[in-house]
């Protein structure tokens, strides 16, 4: 299987260096490993996502981003310059705070204006442009004399945005941010995002356990599980081609199943030997998974239905679940494991729970894991 | 029906605090007879004597004393209730303990107890011996230091808890954003922590400024009566020099001070108040 780092650019230079490059970074709480040995690059005006299940060291890795937390191990590099030691206020980056952290005492346009006024001296009427400018941005124009109370968390979260963007950083950290927002706003706040990225040119780090909206809104992500790094790719890259049994279960959904590799062949106990992906590259006689996505499993009432070359499973058929935009068919396997299907749109198979039926895939669509 | 659910209260206010409040007042513009009792008539003598310098210097002093008071306990009050607050949550509540504690105990003897502590060769003064600050036993009691320790002792409690109050459900995020924003440690305290405390902090200084004016026992004990309030010179006027009129005059320009100083205050306030609005 592919390493779940990724090799560094050869020779950066100043100009051409990776937005953010972590090199064996780690930090330990007391004895308690958080994050262990991040090796990776964050490019230039991408927007990168860190996804993991709560207490996978995302949120710690981010913070050593930010400066907020020290490493115990490694270096991190921003813009090609070593970071480590440099604190928070002293670094070309901004962050958007979960809770937004809007100051109560100050307006949406005090709010928006507090970097410009605190960095750098600059003459009144420019800093007013700046601020209409980043309200313009989030599209919050004319709310620069409300105070904080007045606004909606929608708002609250755009506020905090044009705060965070107003100095033109290099780079954005984003700790779940449309984690406090209800299910209609998020999907809007994901494209929106996006789009902001994209205007603004800066390069845009999410910290999110939300696989959907890494999904949609990143240009990589990083999985991270127990402190590590499992594997960096492309939204695509990451469903299709999993690096590990983790993020084949994270990211979506999947059936496994696990046996010994022999050749082209996979023995998994008491269901025999099950055709493998070709040129996999994995020795004889490895343990692994095989990976099958519910989606590219077909049901059929006999073996013999099944299109040539594709593997097929005997079972019993347990529950029809209809969602909406597809029907989950739930099964179990002679061995008595659970094995999920799925369609699309409503249940058109004919099938009735209870009966007995054969899973079938095409070998090419499934994958192989050794970890 | 209100009325008549009303009449405890206002029996109580009326005959405890206005009739006594009043006759105060009244023995103001009173001349005193030769044993220093109330003789009636209407007269100014008393509130012209108190423009004696010596009595002016009085209330100079108090002005001064609680004004200082009140900076150095608005200082402590918010570097102390900025520590509290960014404590966990459980022991937040184990260190407010400490600092109510003191108050289960009479107020006169935890002033007797500074005495001891600032006693010649007492814990104080063993301790600047051991760092090598003074050499031997010390005379600091009485002295005006002595009796500002105690005024500061008195009030800085009174002080944390408002501060403490409007830090308390500030959220952790707001100072690490204004670091990320480009605020040195400085700057996270002048430009966002202290702001949002400023309500706390008039409110502090309002429970700490009014009553030092008042205060007589601290004086008396820790600073051995040389350097007196207000508080003080009313208690001198009325049992030593044992003129009542004139007391009852201190007492009333006491008042005043409270009331003015209660309406800066206030003003002070509304327009913090509309500011934030």
């Amino acid at each position: 299987m592919t390493a779940p780092t990724q090799a560094p650019d050869e020779a950066p230079t100043a100009a051409s260096a990776p937005a953010v490059r972590l090199t064996g970074v780690g930090k330990t709480f007391g004895d308690t490993p958080a994050v262990q040995d991040v090796t990776l690059d964050i490019r230039r005006n991408e927007f990168f996502s860190i996804l993991g299940p709560s207490g996978c060291g995302k949120t710690t890795l981010m913070r050593m981003i930010t400066g907020f937390e020290v490493p115990t191990e490694g270096t991190v590099e921003l813009g090609g310059v070593n970071a480590n030691g440099v604190p928070p206020h002293k670094r070309d980056l901004n962050m958007l705070f979960q809770s937004y952290a809007l100051f109560p005492h100050l307006n949406v346009g005090e709010n928006v204006a507090f970097e410009l006024k605190v960095r750098r001296s600059r003459p009144k009427a420019e800093i007013s442009k700046a601020v209409t400018e980043a309200l313009a941005l989030v599209r919050l124009e004319g709310y620069g004399e409300r105070s904080i109370a007045q606004l909606s968390g929608g708002q609250r979260q755009r506020v905090a945005i044009a705060r965070a963007l107003i100095g033109r950083p290099s780079l954005l950290l984003l700790d779940e941010p449309l984690g406090a927002l209800d299910q209609k706003l998020r999907a809007e706040m994901q494209l929106e995002l996006k789009k902001i990225q994209r205007e603004v040119g800066v390069t845009f780090v999410t910290v999110t356990h939300d696989q959907e909206e890494a999904l949609t809104m990143s240009d990589r992500i990083a999985i991270m599980d127990g402190g590590r790094v499992l594997q960096v790719d492309s939204p695509e890259a990451i469903y299709e081609r999993p690096a590990t049994r983790f993020v084949a279960d994270f990211i979506g959904t999947s059936n496994f199943l696990t046996g010994t590799l022999g050749g082209d062949r996979l023995g998994v106990e008491s269901l025999g030997n099950l055709a493998v992906p070709r040129g996999h590259g994995l020795a004889d006689g490895t343990g692994v998974h095989l990976a099958i996505r519910p989606e590219n499993v077909r049901l059929t009432r006999e073996e013999g239905e099944a299109a040539a070359g594709r593997v097929a499973l005997p079972g019993t058929l347990q529950q029809i679940v209809y969602l909406g935009n597809a029907t989950r068919y739930h099964l179990t396997l002679t061995d008595g494991s659970d094995f999920i299907a799925e369609s699309r749109g409503a249940d058109r198979s004919g099938l009735a729970m209870g009966e007995p039926v054969w899973a079938t895939w095409d070998p090419a669509r499934s994958r192989l894991l050794d970890q | 029906m209100t009325t008549a659910l009303l009449a405890p209260a206002g029996l109580t206010v009326v005959g405890l605090v206005l009739v006594p409040l009043l006759l105060v007042v009244r023995n103001s513009f009173a001349s005193a007879d030769s044993y220093g009792g109330i003789q009636g008539g209407f007269t100014l003598a008393n509130y012209q004597d108190l423009l004696d310098p010596i009595y002016l210097k009085v209330f100079g002093y108090s002005l001064g004393m609680a004004g200082l008071n009140t900076m150095v306990c608005l200082v402590l009050g918010y570097v102390v209730s900025y520590y509290l607050a960014s404590r966990p949550p459980q022991r937040q509540m184990l260190l407010l303990l400490l600092i109510i504690l003191p108050f289960w105990t009479d107020f006169l003897v935890r002033t007797f107890a500074w005495i001891n502590l600032l006693s010649p060769g007492g814990p104080v003064n063993s301790l600047t011996d051991a760092i090598g600050f003074t050499d031997g036993p010390s005379q600091w009691i009485p002295s005006q230091g002595a009796s500002f320790i105690g005024l500061v002792y008195a009030f800085l409690p009174t002080a944390i808890f408002p501060i403490y109050a409007s830090l308390r459900g500030v959220d952790n995020s707001l100072g690490e954003a204004a670091r990320d924003l480009g605020c040195g440690w400085w700057r996270v305290h002048s430009r966002v922590l202290l702001p949002i405390a400023r309500p706390g902090m008039l409110a502090a200084a309002l429970l700490t400024f009014i009553p030092t004016l008042g205060v007589f026992v601290i004086p008396v004990l820790l600073g051995g009566g040389r350097d007196q309030l207000v508080g003080n010179l009313i208690v001198t006027l009325y049992t030593e020099f044992r003129n009542q009129p004139m007391g009852a005059a201190a007492s009333v320009v006491l008042l005043l001070l409270m009331v003015a100083s209660m309406a800066v205050f206030g003003l002070a306030a509304r327009r913090l108040r509309r500011k934030t609005a």
